[in-house]
């Protein structure tokens, strides 16, 4: 028997984990090395003190609650170190290193009540490194997801790819002389909709605007961008400000085509989208934010027209308004 | 005062459990039951009481919406809700309606509590 | 085959009553929100049965905690939530944004400790009300099907099922609290349940 007693202690001893062992009056029972030397204080006596004198700060924590829930109604616990930081008071590194940070930690609260106990341990795991790989890895995936050219949530081009490619095609127009048009696309009253369906029905709307939207975007050439949270931008290499305002109006009839009811907006009983259409003129230089410009400000006609319509630049000029 | 109390939940089990235990403790209280605020106006109308618990959580109307509807009407019953939901917002929301607020599970002491407010406010 | 009372129905929706809506108090310490609760629904099924109920078309990966138990009455307690919604908690939770199959080991541990909660307020509002106690284990993590979490192709005992709904943030979360337990526990379960009626309801 006392052999065993030996090796287990030799065992626990040498854990490279913390294991705490707390009896029915709260009294600490047992406190293994790894954890002493990992508490701030290691030169103070724990050994059959009651807890709340060694270790204040826990009185009214999770921890504590959970303890006593495990004494009182043998009920296990778990305290995960991305909602419970640090529940005690450790530290990694050695003790008498003054630089020693705070040990992120797993914490485990098992109700010890075989032949007799009426005891609680609690199981203590360092994850401090753990949790420094991971937000590496999320910095990095961070990272990867900044130089993606698709939209997460609808998969049609991003807006870093629609600017790549209206400043290569504004070049290209440059070269060739051939018009280049740009719309920009808004839905209607998407705020009110977002309000009345919640967040998960206003992205499953925005994921089939964009769908149906890239449907008649096909050509070869013509790129369908997200340009915002409800906004998007469509690129229309050598197309004349008819053909594009043509093709404005064909996209806001597929988008009133959807019969997605919309009760909150005041312009249409479904979802509708307004438009502006811009085209930079053969022979005069433009650049891509000068034509997104003009598609904006397009695309603000529309709205004060009463949404659901669409507005070429290039009808702006002409009236003079 | 009369000792009318009026049990408003949707379970019957804690109907039933509040009623046995308030005339356990008083044999002299007479217990009228509802399932749900609506009826509990109907039933208030009727029997006058000068006790009403509530539940939050009930279908049609809930506990809160009735409180903020029987107390006007019967400004000296002693009123107070008795629901699971025990966050500081519901506690919250019960003080800003003027009524007393007790935690379930329903049980001899609850009862206890109960009839010592009613006792404090019809003294 | 075990049938229970409306009334044995009644209780036991009082008591996951009780637990839900300390399960919420808890969590909303824990998350600083506040948590809103419905009043849950109590059904009493066979695993086969809440499988077609559930997710006939058997797609779903559902995220589940689970905690085996014995005592008066023994089985396996689990939380589950649908695939979308356990995205929600998480996300809630911890302001995380990974899809399911990424949930990373801390966001796991979480996952495990909100289920541990909700299971562990379940456990002690029953032991408290019906006066048993139970032993049990740690939580276990696990992304599955219904039909492999409830073990529903080889499974001939009742489920407990409690169908519960959080809602934090403006954001509903529907979840499942299911107590797989084997016919002599489901009966034990009901004379505890009638034991707590006679004792509180006078005839």
């Amino acid at each position: 028997m006392s052999e065993t007693h030996t090796l287990l202690s030799a065992a626990l001893g040498k854990l490279h984990s913390g294991v705490l062992i707390i009896d029915r009056d709260r009294h600490i029972s047992f406190i293994n090395q790894w954890l002493l030397q990992a508490l701030r204080d290691p030169a103070l006596e724990y050994q059959e003190r009651p807890l709340l004198d060694v270790l204040p700060e826990i009185a009214d924590t999770r921890l504590y609650k959970c303890i006593c829930q495990a004494l009182d109604k043998g009920l296990p616990a778990v305290l995960s170190p991305s909602l419970n930081p640090s529940p005690l008071p450790l530290f990694n590194g050695r003790a008498d290193d003054p630089e020693r940070q705070p040990m992120i930690q797993s914490l485990q609260v098992i109700p010890l009540r075989q032949q007799g106990l009426n005891h609680c341990m609690i199981a203590v795991n360092d994850l401090s490194s753990t949790m420094r790989r991971e937000n590496l890895l999320k910095v990095q995936a961070e990272k990867l997801s900044q130089q993606s050219l698709t939209d997460d949530l609808t998969s049609i081009a991003n807006r870093r790819r629609l600017n790549l490619v209206l400043e290569e095609e504004v070049r290209r127009a440059g070269r060739t002389q051939k018009p280049l048009s740009v719309i920009l696309v808004d839905i209607d009253h998407f705020k009110a909709y977002n309000d009345r369906f919640g967040h998960l029905a206003g992205d499953a709307c925005l994921i089939r605007v964009a769908q149906s939207l890239q449907e008649r975007v096909v050509r070869a050439g013509d790129l369908l961008a997200r340009y915002g949270g409800e906004e998007f931008c469509v690129i229309l290499p050598d197309t004349d400000s008819e053909a594009a305002h043509a093709v404005a109006e064909a996209l806001r009839h597929k988008i009133a085509a959807l019969n997605l009811p919309h009760p909150d907006s005041s312009c249409a009983t479904n979802v509708s989208i307004s438009l502006g259409v811009a085209t930079g003129l053969a022979g005069v230089a433009e650049t891509a934010t000068g034509l997104l410009l003009k598609a904006d400000n397009a695309l603000y006609r529309a709205k004060q027209r009463g949404r659901n319509c669409s507005v070429s630049h290039v009808q702006i000029t002409a009236c003079g308004d | 005062m009369n000792k009318v109390a009026l049990i408003v939940d949707d379970s019957r089990v804690s109907r039933l459990m509040l009623g046995s235990m308030l005339k356990t403790e008083d044999p002299e209280w007479q217990v009228v039951e509802a399932a749900n605020g609506l009826e509990a106006l109907s039933k208030a109308a009727e029997c006058q009481p000068s006790l009403i618990t509530l539940d939050i959580n009930m279908p049609v109307m809930d506990g809160f919406e009735a409180a903020s509807r029987l107390r006007p009407q019967f400004p000296n019953a002693t009123l107070l809700i008795l629901s699971a939901n025990i966050q500081a917002s519901s506690r919250g929301r019960a003080e800003e309606l003027g009524v007393h607020f007790l935690a379930k599970p329903i049980s001899a002491m609850i009862a206890r509590q109960a009839l010592a407010l009613w006792g404090s406010e019809h003294a | 085959m075990l049938e229970m009372t409306p009334l044995e129905l009644d209780a036991l929706g009082e008591i996951f009553n009780i637990s839900v809506g300390r399960a919420a108090a808890s969590l909303s310490e824990l998350t600083h929100e506040v948590v809103s609760m419905s009043v849950p629904l109590v059904h009493i099924l066979s695993p086969q049965k809440a499988v077609e109920l559930l997710d006939p078309d058997n797609r779903l990966r559902i995220t589940s905690v689970s905690q085996q138990f014995s005592g008066s009455f023994s089985g396996k307690a689990l939380l589950m939530f649908p695939g979308s919604n356990s995205l929600e908690v998480v996300r809630l939770m911890l302001g995380a944004e990974m899809p399911l199959d990424q949930l990373t080991e801390m966001e796991q541990d979480a996952m495990s400790e909100i289920g541990n909660i909700i299971l562990n307020t379940c456990f002690s509002t029953i032991a408290d009300m019906l006066s048993e106690s139970f032993d049990c284990e740690l939580p276990c993590f696990q992304i599955a099907s219904i039909e492999d979490l409830l073990d529903a192709r080889n499974s001939q005992s009742k489920v407990l099922f409690v169908q519960i709904q959080l809602a934090l943030e403006q954001r509903n979360l529907e979840g499942y609290v299911a107590f797989m337990l084997g016919d002599s526990s489901l009966l034990n379960l009901q004379h505890a349940i009638n034991h707590f009626l006679d004792g509180t309801i006078s005839p």
